[in-house]
């Protein structure tokens, strides 16, 4: 061990720049004291030299800071001091004894003036930097300022040391104690004394700061004591012996005698009210008053962010006098309101934000603030605009509540008046909206509990209602929001505000003299201001209070009992919050009033009847329904809501409504004489009947044809009441209620459905005159034709179904009655009725498809909304539906009925797949059984009677015999219901099961049995029994069957099975007759679709096949093998096809192979396909490319003809098949290989390849200009993050905002290069234009699609990429837009308006 | 192929998301412009000439911007529609106080040519044009 005196010494010189190691073990081991280390610094302490006296006590507190690092704000102090050691050594407590800890207080408070002596000197020396202006830049500051700081070195050290000890009060174990009463007013007194931070860099004030910080923090009580006088020596000394005491402290002690205080003060202040000029109630003046010297005049944000935080606690926790509070007033108010913008470069992050909310906080802390705070936040309201208003208003909302009531009765007019000028005048919506809410804030302040209201709200109202005499202009729309305020604030004025509002208002309505243009506003008004109150009564806050409010007791039920009532709550509230002392900070933000119609007082019932006539006159109007409509929503909330929220204290509610009621009448007859005298207040608001009667006329208005510039709102209106009843059930299971209730769905039931369903006829039958006769009484039908109207009738009727009757309740109805009419809609006529005319006929197949659609919807919506009642009817419907459409099946003699053709079938087949992914596995089993024994055997209830025995089996017809040509009609039927059956196969999951054809058990086996069987079935029947429904339903069978049931690696019978079908169905037909073109084409879709089936898999079987389609077809392409020149075509035809179909493969939005369907999706199979496919489509191109480089063969290529035969031209074609599917980052990483085929492309001879190839270049353009984009604004933000916290951080975020893109997409893809997008566009950017040019024009090649999509490429050019590039082709593309016949004179419109975007484009182009 | 006929709707899609050159709001918001003020006459004959009237009403009597919004329309025709159309432009009768001199101003070819080379003018109309893709 090193000589600790010799440490020193080396210390004292300079040799250590910390403190010596061997010290700090010493110490920690025990083996040196610090007493023996003062012994050995001894004289260097008492040193003439200031530099060594400074060193020596620069050593002292490098050990206290070593071992006692707790105030977390050391962290912060960057600049000064040295970081603090890792971790607290834990024998702190035996090296530093109470008694050490009081001896170096001392010590370190007494060097504080000496300290504060050497920094004065050093200021006067000539060693001390010359003075700069404040706007001198930031690095010449900081040297300065760290000169500056050399030179007060020792005053930085007692600083840290006393912080460090003003932390030793021992409230955790392993803490030191001692730091006490004394302690602390000697370190005040310290301070006070010999500081004037206005001398000081703003660091040293720092840790001035958080030295005071850290003293009212611990020692909060203790400096309440504080003298700062001379007599402070003899008392202090009396005082020492209640130390110990003091130091036990506990934390908990602490807070509770701070509550105490407050308590104390309350009473204090109460006392003060009686006498005012008593004021002895200042708790630690002499400390506040050091405080205040100290503090005042600071600048720096860092250091007010410090002093907002201890001003807190300060001002709310200590009563202060008026001289104090004016003081502390003067300090706070004058930063306000805050304008500070943090510099560019500013390493401490401190936003204005942060400064505004501790500010804030500092001036709502404490109602004394109130005379003060008031006269100076209207002033600023007034002369302040922008951020500044804004920062104004939001302080007045924190700040009302403090300041209690009386402060604000005191204000009230000219608050009213200040904003009242914000929410007329608005300029902006932020001001308008916050002005609303301290307005809100403001009437909550002064009226909560208070009945009735006077002074102010009266003369709110009034102002409002003079405005609202024109209800079309701007200034009654700022009046209703300031009566919404006072609807939102409280109970009483939302009675004063409604009742005013409403007399006036419907007053005007009936009114004969006034301008009928008026009542739409006066409609609006009502229904916005209701909307207010439906929403005050919707929000859960008002549940939640209102517990709080049962817990506190009585207030409610005092309310309402009458003019008793009344003194008993001024009791009440002058106890609570009148006063305005601190008692107003409980009451502060959360406090509300429980809200509900009937405590509110029932303000609308004396205008029910007006009401009501004004609504249903609204309702018939056609200028002012739309007003009606949402004024009609928000009454029947505020009905429904009241209905299901009575439940809950009813009976009081009772009572107290009774009484209620008399004064109301009284009222009601002062003000119109119209109350009717009922005598239901303690009913609903609306009674059953109104509300039908209501809710009967807006859903009229859906289903006829004059209602149709607003069913929207109609429906919306409806869409509010029926999920009303959500909200209130859901409200009422909360509140334990549950059973009466469910108003909205009820009258969805009892109302709406019944005018909508009424509106459905059974079937559409043929319209007599007389018929249409009375329908023509309806306004407006009388110009459509009779089957028109029904339609149209029928039309709206399902719409509004499929939008409104999603509520299970409703939706379990609207099912059972539309699936009966779908039934009556799809019988056969009965014998005896006459031949129904085509139109009929494909009307009600018409009627049919639309009843299915809106039960598809409706499913669709309720399967989003994750709706648990569906799997209940995924049960029952799929049976009905098969039976349903098998009914439609006529015999071999009579026609078939309009549920058997094609177009319903198929819509049903949706239907069922959507049911059958509702139901579990089991359930899926029996209906799979159930269809089974249908479709493979013929029996069963779903096949209708005169079917049985073996006629129905629609999987065995292939139709191969001879057949009368009479029959196909029917035979096509039958097989067509095999699609029903085909999307239960493929909806169900794999559990469910198959139809079986062999006898074997083996899951494998029955599916290839199955396979053969639909290959057959597919491909093998005549053309006459075949239809498009037929071939994809077999189809997605294989594909899913494929993609379920067949294992990996494929089983020998199911490859055999494939290559026998790939030499007989492909292969073989290549020499055959015309006629087979056709079919091979379809079974070479087939191919891709098993293919398919298994590439979403991964599997490797789909590798093999695809690879036969390549070396048997791609490559054979083009060989003229054949004689015939018709062959030759058909070959050359099956081969463009083949390339096009690879596109089934790829693409993945059809959602046949989806989790959804029970299918196997590996991830990344995507990725893993193309990482496949691209190379070898590349590769090809490339191979025969080097073979024919026929100069003719390019030239046809180039002038798009014809294109060149040869399978080169193939491969272009299957790669732009490709190139919709193709993930965005695999385009990216490939593009450069791909580009000059994409370029090839444009000229194929083949429509779809062209622009597929143009749509991928755009894509390319656009994701081009989207990293770039990107690339900036990252830079941007990392050259932002590496000036505020260096370049690690900055790396972390380039990293993190790397992963965060799409982990599929990215992976396989990661080892690749980037490449740049836009300059791969911009090197070809004049063969490009070409192209495009010759693509937008009327050509054979050249589809709608072709011309939109070249154009679009076009104008992504000009718009991603730079104008000097583009520069030259400018005035061609823009003369080739306008050339006649093409681009803007085009004959079809889609393409013009792409030309005319084009143009757009073109011509923006600027330097 | 059916041949899609230019329409005053399609003309009026054009037309109905040019700003105003004073407020931020379209003149369609600002009932400035309307299909039914659209009338076009095709020629069968797609070598001969076809006819647009246009006719738009200015917010107020005396809108100083009527000429403005003429020429933004002007140009914007002229860009979007082929060359054998021949556009009319006029104030609806009876909307302006000055409305000969407005009409004369906006088909005198020489004039539209001379204000377009002024680039403050030009810049004016670019901006008004600006949003006019958005067809509303």
């Amino acid at each position: 061990m090193a000589d600790p005196s010799h440490a020193i010494r080396a210390y004292m010189v300079g040799s250590f720049q910390e403190l010596p190691p061997s010290i700090i073990q010493d110490l920690e081991n025990g083996s040196l004291s610090l007493l023996s280390i003062v012994k050995l610094l001894g004289e260097s302490l008492l040193d003439e030299q200031d530099e060594v006296r400074t060193r020596a006590v620069h050593f002292l507190a490098d050990i206290l800071a070593h071992f006692l690092p707790t105030n977390p704000s050391n962290q912060q102090r960057k600049p000064l001091e040295a970081t603090p050691s890792q971790d607290p050594p834990s024998n702190t407590t035996s090296i530093f004894t109470p008694q050490v800890v009081k001896t170096l207080t001392t010590f370190f408070s007494e060097k504080l003036s000496d300290a504060v002596l050497i920094a004065e000197n050093f200021a006067k020396s000539s060693k001390a930097p010359q003075p700069l202006p404040a706007s001198a830049p930031m690095t010449k500051l900081k040297e300065v300022e760290q000169q500056t700081i050399r030179g007060s070195d020792m005053l930085v050290a007692c600083l840290n040391a006393l912080n460090c000890l003003s932390a030793c009060h021992g409230h955790t174990p392993n803490q030191p104690r001692g730091f006490g009463v004394v302690e602390s007013h000697k370190v005040s007194e310290a301070l006070f004394s010999n500081l004037r931070t206005s001398d000081h860099p703003q660091s040293l004030r720092f840790l001035v700061y958080s030295l005071l910080d850290s003293l009212v923090a611990h020692h909060r009580s203790n400096l309440k004591s504080y003298k700062s006088a001379a007599t402070l020596a003899a008392e202090a000394a009396a005082m020492a012996e209640d130390d110990s005491d003091d130091d036990a402290q506990s934390p908990g002690d602490q807070a509770i005698t701070g509550d105490k205080n407050k308590e104390e003060g309350e009473e204090a202040m109460e006392k003060k009210k009686g006498s005012k000029k008593e004021d002895k109630a200042c708790v630690g003046k002499d400390f506040l008053k050091g405080y205040v010297k100290l503090v005042s005049g600071e600048k720096d944000p860092r250091n007010l962010m410090v002093l907002f935080g201890v001003d807190k606690v300060l001002l709310t926790e200590w009563e202060m006098d008026t001289e104090l509070t004016e003081a502390f007033f003067d300090i706070t108010y004058c930063y306000f309101p805050i304008s500070f913008r943090p510099p560019p470069d500013d390493p401490y992050g401190i936003t204005s934000d942060d400064l505004k909310l501790a500010l804030r906080g500092v001036l709502s802390s404490t109602p004394s603030f109130a005379p003060y705070g008031y006269p100076l936040l209207l002033e600023k309201l007034s002369a302040a605009g922008g951020p500044a208003k804004l920062d104004t208003l939001r302080t007045l909302i924190a700040s009302l509540p403090v300041y209690g009531r009386a402060a604000a009765k005191a204000n009230s007019k000219s608050l009213w008046e200040a904003l009242k000028i914000e929410i007329f005048h608005a300029t902006d919506e932020e001001t308008s909206q916050l002005s609303c809410r301290a307005l809100t804030q403001l009437v909550t302040v002064m009226y909560e509990g208070v009945d009735p209201p006077e002074g102010l709200a009266p003369m709110m109202v009034n102002d409002c209602l003079i405005e609202l005499e024109e209800p079309g202009k701007s200034l009654a729309k700022a009046a209703l929001k300031v009566l919404a305020c006072l609807v939102k604030a409280t109970r009483s004025t939302a009675y004063l505000a409604i009742y005013a509002f409403m007399d006036q208002m419907m007053k005007m309505f009936t009114d004969p003299e006034i301008d009928l243009a008026v009542r739409a506003p006066i409609l609006a008004g009502v229904g916005e201001l209701l909307a207010v109150l439906a929403a005050v009564y919707r929000n859960p806050e008002g549940g939640q209070s209102s517990s709080k409010e049962v817990t506190q007791g009585p207030p409610q039920t005092v309310k309402l009992v009458g003019g008793g009532g009344v003194d008993s709550i001024s009791v009440q509230t002058n106890t609570n919050s009148d006063v305005g002392s601190g008692g107003g900070l409980q009451a502060s933000v959360v406090s509300k009033e429980e809200r509900s119609y009937d405590l509110d007082g029932r303000p609308l019932d004396p205008f029910l009847s007006e009401l009501l006539t004004s609504l249903s006159n609204g309702l018939r109007s056609t200028s002012y329904r739309r007003s009606a409509l949402h004024a009609f929503s928000s009454v029947v909330s505020i009905s429904i809501l009241f209905s299901t929220s009575s439940p809950h204290g009813s009976s009081s509610v009772e009572v107290e409504a009774m009484d209620l009621d008399e004064e109301e009448r009284a009222q009601g007859d002062q003000v119109g004489g119209k109350e009717d005298g009922k005598t239901r207040k303690t009913g609903p608001f609306l009674s059953n009947e109104e509300i039908s009667f209501l809710t009967h006329n807006v859903s009229e208005m859906l289903t006829l044809p004059l209602g149709d510039e607003v069913r929207e709102e109609a429906l919306c209106a409806i869409e509010v009441i029926s999920n009303e009843r959500f909200g209130g059930g859901l409200t009422q299971g909360a509140c334990g209620a549950g059973g009466a209730g469910g108003e909205g769905g009820k009258t969805m039931e009892k109302v709406v459905l019944p005018v909508l369903l009424e509106c459905l006829p059974d079937r559409i039958l043929p319209q007599r005159e007389e018929r249409s006769s009375d329908v023509t009484m309806q306004e407006g039908e009388g110009t459509q034709p009779g089957l028109e109207a029904v339609k149209g009738k029928i039309r709206r009727s399902l719409g509004a179904i499929s939008r409104l009757c999603l509520i299970p309740q409703v939706f379990d109805i609207v099912v059972v009655r539309l699936f009966t009419k779908l039934e009556l809609c799809c019988n056969k006529k009965s014998e005896g009725e006459e031949e129904e005319s085509e139109e009929i006929k494909e009307a009600n197949k018409g009627y049919a498809r639309g009843i299915i659609l809106t039960l598809q919807t409706l499913l669709d919506e309720k399967k989003a909304r994750g709706h648990r009642d569906l799997a209940r009817h995924g049960q029952n419907l799929p049976q009905r539906i098969v039976k349903l459409v098998l009914s439609g099946l006529g015999d071999q003699v009579t026609q078939a009925g309009i549920s058997a053709s094609q177009e319903i079938v198929a819509d049903c087949s949706k239907l069922l797949a959507t049911l059958v992914r509702t139901i579990d596995k089991n359930r899926q089993r029996g209906l799979m059984e159930m269809l089974e024994k249908a479709f493979v055997k013929g029996e069963g209830d779903l096949v209708p009677s005169h079917l049985r025995g073996g006629k129905f089996r629609p999987l065995e017809l292939s139709a191969s015999t001879e057949e009368a040509d009479d029959d196909y009609g029917w035979m096509k039927s039958i097989r067509d219901t095999v699609a029903l059956y085909g999307a239960a196969i493929v909806a169900s999951c794999k559990g469910a099961g198959l139809p079986r054809f062999t006898n074997s058990d083996d899951e494998t086996e029955i599916a290839v049995e199955l396979i053969r069987r639909v290959l057959g079935w597919t491909l093998d029947s005549s053309e006459k029994i075949r239809s498009e429904l037929q071939i994809r339903t077999g189809k997605m069978i294989l594909c899913t069957v494929v993609n379920k049931f067949i294992p990996e690696p494929a089983p020998v019978g199911f490859t055999a099975m494939l290559s026998k079908f790939w030499e007989e169905k492909i292969v073989g037909l290549e020499k055959a007759t015309t006629s087979s073109y056709s079919k091979r084409i379809m079974a070479l879709q087939v191919w891709m679709w098993i293919a398919k089936g298994l590439v979403v898999r991964s599997s490797k079987e789909a590798e093999r096949m695809l690879e036969k389609v390549r070396s048997d077809v791609f490559e054979r392409s083009g060989e003229s093998n054949q004689d015939d020149d018709d062959q030759r075509e058909d070959a050359w035809k099956f081969s463009k096809e083949a390339a096009r179909s690879l596109e089934i493969v790829a693409r993945s939005d059809d959602g046949v192979v989806s989790k959804e369907n029970g299918c196997i999706v590996r991830l990344l199979y995507k990725q893993r396909l193309f990482s496949y496919l691209l190379p070898l489509v590349i590769q090809g191109y490339r191979s025969h490319q080097s073979k024919t480089p026929t100069s003719t063969d390019q030239d046809e290529l180039e002038s798009g003809v014809s294109g060149g035969r040869n399978p080169q031209t193939i491969y272009l074609i299957s790669l732009s098949s490709l190139l919709p599917s193709l993930p965005p980052t695999t385009l990216t990483s490939q593009l450069s290989s791909l580009f000059p085929l994409l370029i090839q492309s444009l000229s194929l001879p083949d429509p779809k390849a062209r622009s597929y190839s143009s749509n991928t270049l755009t894509i390319s353009l656009e994701l081009g200009k989207k990293i770039r984009d990107d690339r900036i604004e990252k830079e941007k933000e990392r050259e932002v993050a590496i000036k505020l916290s260096g370049r690690r951080v900055a790396d972390q975020l380039a990293s993190s905002t790397s992963t965060s893109d799409e982990v599929e997409n990215q992976k396989p893809l990661q080892q690749q290069e980037e490449v740049d997008l836009l300059a791969l566009n911009e090197s070809h950017l004049g063969t490009i234009i070409k192209r495009c040019n010759q693509n937008f024009e009327k050509a054979r090649f050249n589809s709608t699609s072709t011309r939109v999509s070249s154009l679009r490429t076009l104008t992504s050019l000009a718009r991603c990429l730079p104008y000097q590039a583009l520069r030259p082709y400018k005035n061609q593309v823009l003369s080739g837009l306008a050339s006649p016949g093409r681009g803007i004179d085009d004959d079809k419109r889609i393409v013009r308006m792409a030309a005319v975007d084009c143009r757009d484009v073109w011509y923006g182009l600027e330097e | 192929q059916i041949e899609e006929k230019i329409d005053s709707q399609e003309i009026f899609d054009l037309i109905r998301s040019i700003t105003d050159p004073e407020h931020p709001l379209t003149l369609e918001q600002l009932a400035v412009v309307d299909s039914s003020y659209i009338k076009v006459t095709n020629n069968p004959d797609r070598s001969k000439q076809s006819h647009v009237l246009l006719e738009f009403q200015p917010t107020i009597p005396h809108c100083s911007m009527a000429t403005l919004i003429g020429l933004s329309l002007r140009v914007r025709l002229l860009r979007s529609l082929p060359s054998r159309f021949k556009v009319d432009i006029r104030v609806r009768e009876g909307s302006h106080q000055s409305e000969n001199a407005v009409n004369k101003q906006l088909n005198d070819k020489e004039r539209v040519a001379a204000a377009l080379e002024n680039s403050h003018l030009l810049g004016v109309v670019q901006g008004c044009l600006s949003s006019a893709s958005r067809r509303g």
